[in-house]
């Protein structure tokens, strides 16, 4: 999932209609295929608000003629672009988060590794939740097998990626990209771990192989239960789509999934303060780490 | 399966191929026999998912304490994918797993014995509960957590009493034991989950996890003491945990069949927390605020209904005692406000059937005005089973205006839909209907012909029933 600009909550313009129901899913859906961004219902407020600017600059006279528009019209790519800009502020791609990569790859997987010595498993469990089209975890397999595993041999990585969307899930699963999704790529990554294919890039199946996906919701406690164990949950830009009461369960459901040691990075914008003092903040350059102890 | 058969399978196991792999694996597991274990448990360590798989699945059906003693061993492996096989068939084996799991308990390595840990405690037996407890001094953190979590879904009663004192010693494992303690369900555990439940809302900072965490267990096991104290911070508590608060309160009224009484102050956060996520704390906010009267009340709730069967029910036989709902429904449907729209509708049939079968029980109602346009123009986007609860209202309404909108009825694809159509009709005197079931001699549905035909013949005596009027209490104008 990507981040929600916060700053655009505007009220839907008085002209526009209202988005009824099945029209708001369907206008969910689509921006949730398109972008990783999941409306929740409750935030049908909040998406009317951002579209209805649309509907109101393009002179539509409802959302079903927006959502046809960007579907069939010969102008859909243009619209999308505008699109995005009204409901996010990014999206996901492939070393987004390179500060959070570096300190796992610099500091705490050698040191995750250094502490279990020789008592226990030489394996490590990731969690990227909410890891939409799998940007996310396919850039930490790349620094496992270029990086990590070069140094620590008998080290393994078990990554799992969830997602709310079976769809965006098919793609991670398919692993072919755009160019703007691997624009933040290093060259020496996406020569060696990326196959070129019909203008798109294909990672290469070894990189598929060490993650696996899952579909979940955050706010299932029933499949939360079953995530167990991890040293490292990545849950990026995800609790800004829950209010308050929402993100209390879910905090409380991430701390069940770490193990004692383990840590939970955020989306830059997001913190624990107020909500929960079970884990102890720490500063890594350019990022914060919430631990576990 | 003969022997001779049995070793081919095996050698197949051996081949270059992962089709014949994965074909020798599903004949092997239809021997069902214990004989074929050590061939399916080499084929969990196979390079192919797919033989992987197959064995897996082949040694869960087998199921037998030599399955267990078989793969259980795998769970000190290196590698995480056989230990994460291995974990879920002895979880899927369920109780026949827990014999040869417990000498893992004392396993040297702190990993072997968390695995064991949270293996057993997915089987929830409580035979292992003892050898579980007896864990509970654990050196090991994660371990020691498991363990927490594992007696909890056991539900071991024996065991709130060292999980209370151990709340204390390890801070790491408070949210575990709490959720622990609210699982076992034990009533004693209540006073022990307020106090903590006090500390916590008066810690700064505040820890709101923590406290909706606590609040979730007194929901469980708290008792009518418990209920009160917690009444006495409802104005207090942050506005993000009051939810939880309210809820724990409705639970523990609720299970020791006590009125829900909340103070009038509190109306408008009960309002609040009709917009929680959770459908248990919802419906928690729903019956405290079914004391109340109130016009907004009520429209939250006809906005509530569609989203949980449970909470359904409630409002069900809650909604008919409240002021105007049928009124309420319209507006809310005309407005656009209410997003599942069948149980709004289902319920304003009955209401209206009510009070046609002149049922004193219920406040009293009339139809709303308006209802038809209402209620016809949701007709087009409604779902199939929208769409018959609409033509039996629109045909209770109004009988020929009902007939005028027949035609945009019957244009469906569905057979049943139309036949349903045809026995509303059956009930019509007015002449037109004869029209309106001829429509439907040309059918693409032979069974729909055959009715259509067979209904036009019996047309000729037309049965006398109340469907001939429109429905319309004293006061009203006609629709």
């Amino acid at each position: 999932m990507t981040l929600l600009s916060t700053a655009g909550v505007f009220p839907p313009t008085q002209n526009a209609p209202p988005l009824s129901e099945p029209l708001f899913r369907a206008l969910r859906d689509f921006i949730y295929e398109k972008t990783g961004i999941y409306f929740q219902d409750k935030k049908h407020y909040l998406l009317e608000g951002r579209v209805s600017k649309r509907l109101h600059l393009l002179g539509l006279k409802s959302y079903e003629e927006y959502l046809q528009l960007l579907k069939y019209s010969s102008s859909r790519e243009q619209e999308l672009q505008f699109l995005y800009d009204v409901v996010t502020i990014n999206e996901t791609f492939f070393f987004r988060n390179s500060s959070q990569l570096e300190v796992m790859e610099h500091s705490l997987i050698p040191e995750m590794v250094a502490a279990k010595g020789t008592a226990g498993f030489t394996s490590l469990r990731i969690w990227s939740a909410a890891c939409s089209t799998g940007e996310e975890p396919y850039s930490l397999a790349l620094v496992y097998l270029e990086k990590l595993k070069p140094r620590f041999p008998h080290l393994k990585l078990e990554i799992v990626g969830t997602d709310i969307s079976s769809s965006v899930l098919s793609r991670a699963r398919r692993g072919i990209y755009s160019e703007y999704s691997v624009r933040n790529t290093p060259k020496e990554y996406l020569e060696k771990y990326f196959e070129k294919h019909e203008g798109h890039f294909r990672i290469r199946e070894d990189v598929k192989e060490q993650v696996s996906f899952q579909h979940l919701n955050l706010y299932d406690r029933g499949g939360m239960h079953a995530m167990k164990s991890f040293d490292i949950v990545l849950c990026c830009n995800v609790m800004i789509y829950f209010d308050t009461p929402s993100r209390i369960q879910v905090v409380a459901d991430l701390h069940k999934n770490l193990r004692i040691g383990g840590y939970l990075f955020l989306g830059y914008s997001e913190v624990l303060h107020g909500i929960s003092s079970a884990f102890r903040v720490i500063n890594f350059p350019k990022t914060v780490g919430y631990k576990k102890e | 399966m003969k022997p001779d058969a049995k070793r081919h399978m095996a050698l197949l196991l051996e081949s270059d191929d992962p089709n014949i792999r994965t074909g020798a694996a599903e004949r092997l597991a239809e021997a069902k026999d214990e004989s074929v274990i050590p061939c399916l448990v080499m084929g969990l360590r196979d390079e192919s998912k797919g033989v992987r798989e197959v064995s897996s699945r082949s040694l869960q059906q087998i199921a037998t304490p030599a399955v267990a003693g078989a793969v259980v061993p795998l769970l000190a492996e290196g590698d995480f994918v056989l230990r994460n096989l291995a974990a879920k068939i002895l979880i899927k084996m369920g109780p026949v797993s827990i014999r040869p799991l417990l000498p893992l308990l004392r396993h040297t390595s702190k990993d072997v014995r968390k695995s064991a840990v949270d293996i057993l405690g997915e089987i929830g037996s409580p035979e292992s509960q003892y050898q579980l407890l007896s864990l509970l001094h654990d050196e090991d953190l994660n371990v020691l957590v498991s363990v927490v979590e594992a007696i909890g879904n056991i539900g071991c009663v024996d065991a709130v009493e060292p999980l209370c004192k151990l709340y204390d010693t390890t801070p790491s494992a408070r949210l575990t034991i709490a959720d622990a303690l609210g699982k076992i369900s034990d009533v004693t555990a209540s006073e022990f989950l307020l106090g903590k439940f006090v500390q916590a809302f008066f810690h700064r900072p505040a820890d709101q996890v923590l406290s909706v965490t606590l609040l979730e267990a007194l929901a469980k096991v708290g008792n009518p003491d418990a209920s009160h104290a917690l009444m006495l911070v409802v104005d207090d508590i942050d506005a993000s945990v009051r939810p939880m608060l309210i809820h724990a309160i409705v639970s523990i009224t609720d299970r020791h069949n006590l009125p829900v009484r909340f103070p009038a102050e509190t109306r408008n956060d009960l309002l609040a927390a009709l917009q929680h996520d959770a459908m248990d704390v919802v419906a928690s906010a729903a019956k405290a605020l079914m004391q109340f009267e109130g016009d907004d009340i009520t429209q939250a709730f006809i906005c509530l209904l569609g989203m949980e069967e449970d909470l359904d029910l409630l409002l069900f036989s809650h909604l008919p005692l409240r002021r105007n709902v049928p009124g309420f429904i319209i507006d809310l449907l005309s407005a656009g406000a209410v997003r599942q729209k069948a149980q709004p509708i289902l319920l304003f049939g009955k209401l209206v059937s009510l009070s046609a079968t002149g049922d004193q029980t219920n406040e009293p109602r009339s139809v709303p005005r308006g209802a038809f346009e209402v209620l016809a123009r949701e007709f087009e986007a409604a779902d199939l089973e929208t769409q018959t609860l609409l033509a039996d209202l629109l045909f209770q309404l109004d009988v020929g205006r009902a007939l005028e909108l027949f035609g945009a009825m019957a244009d469906t694809p569905d057979p049943w839909f139309k036949l349903h159509l045809l026995e509303l009709l059956t009930n019509v005197q007015d002449t037109r209907a004869g029209e309106c079931m001829r429509k439907f001699l040309d059918d693409e549905d032979e069974m729909v012909r055959d009715a259509a035909g067979s209904l036009l013949l019996s047309k000729s005596v037309p049965p006398a029933s109340p469907m001939n009027r429109p429905f319309v209490s004293e006061g009203d104008e006609l629709l």
